[in-house]
């Protein structure tokens, strides 16, 4: 009993830290918060007893532990329902997510380093944009043809493609990311540099995502409809994630991976896998895409731009290649930390430099290590 | 187990340690405190234009307090869009969220202001454009919230053409425009302006942003015949002086032109002496012994107003004005004030249209004479001293 | 002066084309090389190379206001101070660029590619937002000083610049003594040793590791002052623009062959063509000519790897 009550406790104390973290706005209160989830971690990592004391509670209330975090993760919105623009951060940070967490799978499984994603998104975002002011059509069945589209284009990318080394394969996906933002820019169709305004927010039985949520007598603003939504989708992306990994197709990726040649011998399809590998990634970006272009109403290339591709390699990068919960919290770090730090805002770029430089040199398993595979 | 205990209870009270020195001051003034809002770019490309604006707006905040004729104290909230759209959606939501705010100045570039007008429409905040000229800002949704303090595109364009073909006598015209939103819009304007005016259009050209060698496409022009007199450039300053320096390599006396995108010093000292004989509508002059640059250069303050401060602080005083009208509770009371001021300032006469754009915005016409944009009135040109390129 | 006949005018619009295709092909020409040499040598794609000659047009641009600042403009002709900037740049950058390959490029000898090709990323990251950040004014195009004569010659009705030849005369001696340096001095035999065999050359007595070292020097150099020509040539630089012309540089040399010296000048050449004259011939073409460019890339990509001249890298099983 006193396990499970120190471990709702600890739970309990670093909600706390977070939710405080997210709605403070002076700078040292700021770093206090900071320093105390610092603090805790190391003090947690460092005292043996405790550290094995934690895993053991956490092992064995597995279920309990994480059914708190899913209703803090719920009640949020709730507890922030004075904070829109927070609400609104939360959302963007469940956006990388997914798209981290798709370039996860490229990465971590078959090695290949996709710097195309600013243009997935961009496709999906485009695509399901404009059939929904050209066409009318429900954001709900966009959703999904926004993330096929992306994937047609991932399709078609990879399959010439696939025969390249990895170095090639890598200046054709930075390639095609700036030949897809100059395309977006210049023609007519897409709106040009003005982008595609007026996007409708999506409906669900009569609820418009554009007008707040009354619960218990509150208001909960907009922002939260669309940050449910993303959240459900992060946990969609999670249990694909998870099937897949032990699935046929997980393998061969984890196969390729580790030696390509070797996995050809074993008879497994490469050329297939790896486009399947790309087209899957390039799915959940589309998706975001099309979450992200309904929630703002409107885009332009400005959002697309090759900086979106290197803030999701960071994050994959310090949340760890080929692990998923290290990846959200990389990009919860990578969205919250630039936001509460706005002095940083400029140096964002340069700091993601060199955290991706000093993480390769120091840990190049990421800040939480892969998880071996469990064979049991 | 009692280093341990120690140490977490220890973690715990550094942390609300740390909280407590950051708790909210409580204060009461004595005055009601009126936040303003501004949006511009203040990093990225567009950041001296940006930050030229927010030390006008800043000023005008300034001389409100210091004469304290009003129950008010002003304060400016200052946000960064970096010229780009999900930034400046995020900050215009934060403004809005905030309830003394009370209305917003905002915005360089057209394709953020598109994005931010639903939300300041959605949260009725009054939002007053200092920058960005897309006529869609006001012409489109014309939100009652939204107006414009600065002249829009195909005001701007009209102007030029009727100079350029009834002043000066030349017809044809060969128009490149870059890839930007400005860039684009000015190409939309541009048409229709010059053919209204009786001209005629010899070749169209669009270059990517970032190019630096339009050199060929100078040469195609060259080589027309019969050759054009003007070429039009719409788009952003850098490109606009790599062209002038690049007709001078290439030998061409064709009259070069642009609109206030290119009025900016920026242009002659990239040109340097290829500059000469470049002609533009511009901005608003400001007199330098005017007071608006007596207090700029006495609040010290780093950077320099450009062409775009003195619209700012229009803007925030025009708000100011209204404020002291309607009062600063009823936003939509203060939108419909604003919208039916009429208000006399360093622009001269301000009136807004139906649509909220401004029908002066103070265009003028520049040439740039000795490495320096010069009124059309009172350059050596006009006297018949220098004689314009084009003939 | 009278128009001349339409004909002639044509073939003088036509040379003038030419001519800029030329120009645009030599500024990737002088990266491509570099990049193909650090691919030759030890198999590693340097994708900030770009970003180090954008180091060197920036550093031109700091030497000409310092030798300004210090009166020296004044006293002594400029034909002198110019060499006197190439020199300084051409040295500063090379020894950069040998840094750069210290920390970045060589913990990473042993790890897979997939590490080093993220870190020379990460490395043209840095290196461009440093420069966005620490100049002053970063963010916008800067000017870059006029150190070559601004001097228009006429050939019948074709003008000319001087400064332009002088550029592409200076790029082509450039690429000629760094062939001439792999092909004919005892170094670049070491070079070319390390290249086919990195492990025999070890044995042979060579050191792998100055070599490799001299290596980045010599290239760095070179794209030292690829960035002072470029900078002569476009008259604006910006921060960024090493990102574009790295990836330019990279397909010029892809397009002729990673690894294959004559295939960089090859690939830059078609590059080079290929974009001037779209923006010029095909009407509304202008702003796509960099896709054309990329499409040209990665059509390579897919059907020739190897390039047109390439050299076939086989897989080490």
């Amino acid at each position: 009993m006193f396990e499970i009550g120190l471990l709702i406790f600890i739970e309990t104390l670093f909600f706390v830290l977070v939710y405080l973290f997210i709605i403070l706005e002076k700078t040292y209160s700021i770093l206090g918060i900071l320093g105390g989830i610092i603090l805790l971690s190391i003090l947690i990592n460092k005292v043996n007893r405790l550290h094995s004391f934690l895993s053991e509670c956490f092992s064995k209330y597995k279920t309990i532990a994480i059914l708190y975090g899913i209703i803090f993760i719920l009640a949020l919105p709730i507890l922030l329902w004075e904070y829109p623009y927070q609400i609104f951060i939360l959302f963007n940070a469940g956006l990388f997510a997914i798209l981290a967490l798709g370039l996860n799978w490229q990465i971590g499984s078959t090695n290949i380093v996709n710097f195309a994603t600013g243009a997935s998104f961009a496709t999906g975002a485009y695509t399901s944009a404009l059939l929904s002011i050209h066409l009318g059509l429900s954001f709900w069945i966009l959703l999904p043809i926004g993330g096929m589209a992306a994937a047609g284009i991932g399709f078609i990318l990879g399959l010439p493609c696939m025969k390249a080394k990895t170095y090639y394969l890598s200046l054709v996906t930075i390639a095609f990311t700036l030949i897809v933002y100059l395309l977006l820019n210049n023609l007519r169709w897409t709106g040009g540099p003005d982008g595609i305004a007026d996007i409708p927010f999506p409906k669900i039985v009569n609820h418009s995502f554009g007008s707040p949520i009354r619960l218990f007598g509150l208001e909960i603003p907009f922002q939260a409809n669309f940050y449910y939504l993303a959240i459900f989708l992060v946990a969609l992306t999670f249990f694909v994630d998870k099937r897949l990994r032990y699935s046929r197709i997980g393998l061969a990726w984890n196969a390729i991976r580790n030696d390509e040649v070797a996995a050809e011998c074993q008879g497994i399809n490469v050329t297939y896998s790896k486009v399947m590998s790309f087209s899957l990634n390039f799915f959940f970006d589309g998706v975001a895409g099309t979450l992200f272009a309904f929630c703002m109403s409107h885009i332009s290339p400005e959002s697309f731009t090759f900086n979106v591709s290197v803030t999701v390699i960071t994050i994959v990068i310090v949340g760890g290649m080929d692990n998923a919960v290290g990846i959200l919290f990389g990009a919860l770090l990578m969205t919250l930390i630039p936001e509460k730090f706005q002095v940083f805002q400029n140096y964002r770029m340069l700091i993601f430099g060199f955290i991706i430089l000093i993480m390769l040199r120091l840990r190049p398993k990421g800040l939480f290590p892969q998880t071996v595979r469990k064979y049991d | 187990m009692k280093t341990f205990r120690n140490s977490i209870v220890m973690a715990i009270l550094v942390s609300f340690g740390f909280l407590l020195m950051g708790s909210p001051i409580i204060y009461a003034a004595e005055k009601k405190l009126v936040k303003i809002g501004f949006i511009g770019p203040l990093t990225g490309p567009n950041a001296a234009v940006g930050l030229g604006a927010r030390n006008g707006a800043d000023l005008a905040i300034r001389q409100a307090n210091q004469k304290g004729d009003l129950p008010y104290k002003f304060e400016l909230v200052v946000l960064d869009d970096a010229s780009d759209p999900t930034t400046g959606v995020a900050a215009a939501t934060k403004l809005c969220m905030d309830p003394l705010v009370t209305a917003a100045t905002t915005h360089f570039n057209s394709p953020v202001g598109l994005a931010t007008i639903h939300v300041f429409h959605r949260y009725g905040v009054p939002q007053m454009f200092w920058g960005g000229i897309h006529p869609d800002i006001t012409n489109k949704y014309n939100y009652p919230v939204v107006t414009r303090i600065c002249p829009n595109t195909l005001v701007e364009h009209t102007k030029l053409a009727k100079f350029v073909e009834e002043k000066l006598g030349y017809k044809d015209w060969s128009i490149i425009y870059d890839m930007t939103s400005y860039g684009k819009s000015c190409f939309d304007a541009v048409k229709p302006a010059v053919t209204k005016a009786g001209g005629r259009i010899l070749s169209e050209d669009g270059i990517a942003v970032g190019t630096v060698d339009i050199r060929p496409i100078l040469s195609k022009i060259k080589a027309m015949k019969p050759g054009p007199q003007a070429i039009y450039f719409g788009g952003v300053v850098t490109e606009a002086s790599l062209i002038k320096i690049q007709m001078k390599e290439l030998g061409m006396k064709n009259l070069f032109t642009g609109v206030t995108g290119l009025d900016s010093e920026t242009f002659n000292a990239t040109a340097k002496e290829a500059a000469e004989g470049a002609l533009i509508i511009g901005k608003a002059h400001i007199d330098e012994s005017s007071p608006f640059v007596k207090d700029y250069k006495a609040a010290g303050y780093k950077e320099y107003y450009e062409a775009t401060g003195p619209y700012a602080y229009e803007a925030v005083n025009l708000v100011i004005e209204a404020i002291k009208k309607a009062g600063p509770e009823d936003k939509k009371k203060l939108a419909k004030t604003i919208r039916e001021m009429e208000y006399h300032g360093i622009l001269g006469v301000t009136a807004f249209d139906e649509f909220g754009q401004t029908l002066s915005g103070g265009l003028t016409i520049k040439v740039s004479q000795d490495k320096k944009w010069v009124l059309w009135e009172d350059s050596e040109y006009a006297k018949g001293k220098r004689v314009i390129p084009g003939k | 002066m009278d128009p001349p006949l339409k004909g002639n005018r044509d073939m003088t619009q036509f040379i003038e084309q030419i001519m800029f295709a030329l120009m645009l092909s030599s500024t990737y020409a002088l990266i491509a090389v570099g990049i193909t040499l650090f691919f030759g040598a030890i198999n590693i794609v340097h994708f900030s190379h770009g970003d180090v000659a954008m180091l060197g047009a920036f550093l031109g641009i700091i030497f000409y206001g310092l030798f300004g600042f210090m009166g020296l403009w004044e006293n002594i002709p400029l034909w002198l101070m110019t060499m006197v900037i190439f020199l300084l740049v051409f040295i500063v950058i090379g020894f950069l660029g040998t840094f750069f390959e210290r920390t970045v490029i060589k913990p990473f000898r042993k790890s897979p590619l997939l590490m080093v090709l993220v870190a020379t990323i990460a490395l043209g990251i840095v290196i461009r937002e440093s420069v966005r950040l620490f100049y002053p004014q970063g963010s916008n195009p800067q000017v870059f000083p006029k150190i070559l004569p601004q001097v228009n010659f006429e050939v019948g009705h074709l003008i000319l610049r001087f400064d332009h030849f002088i550029i592409l005369i200076i790029s082509f001696l450039l690429i000629f003594f760094m062939f001439l340096f792999i092909n004919k001095t005892k170094t670049g035999l070491a070079i070319r040793a390390i290249s086919q065999d990195i492990e025999a050359a070890n044995l042979m007595g060579i050191n792998s590791d100055i070599i490799i070292a001299i290596t980045f020097l010599i290239g760095s150099m070179l794209a030292g002052l690829a960035g002072i020509l470029i900078g002569s040539y476009q008259t604006i630089v910006r921060f960024d623009i090493g990102l574009m012309g790295g990836i330019k540089g990279f397909s010029a040399a892809v397009v002729g062959g990673l690894g294959n010296f004559y295939g960089a000048i090859v690939g830059s050449l078609i590059l080079g063509f290929i974009e001037s004259l779209t923006s010029a011939y095909i009407p509304g073409g202008a702003p796509y000519k960099d896709v054309f460019a990329f499409i040209i890339v990665i059509f390579f990509l897919v059907f020739k790897p190897s390039g047109i001249l390439g050299r076939r890298a086989p897989i080490k099983i």
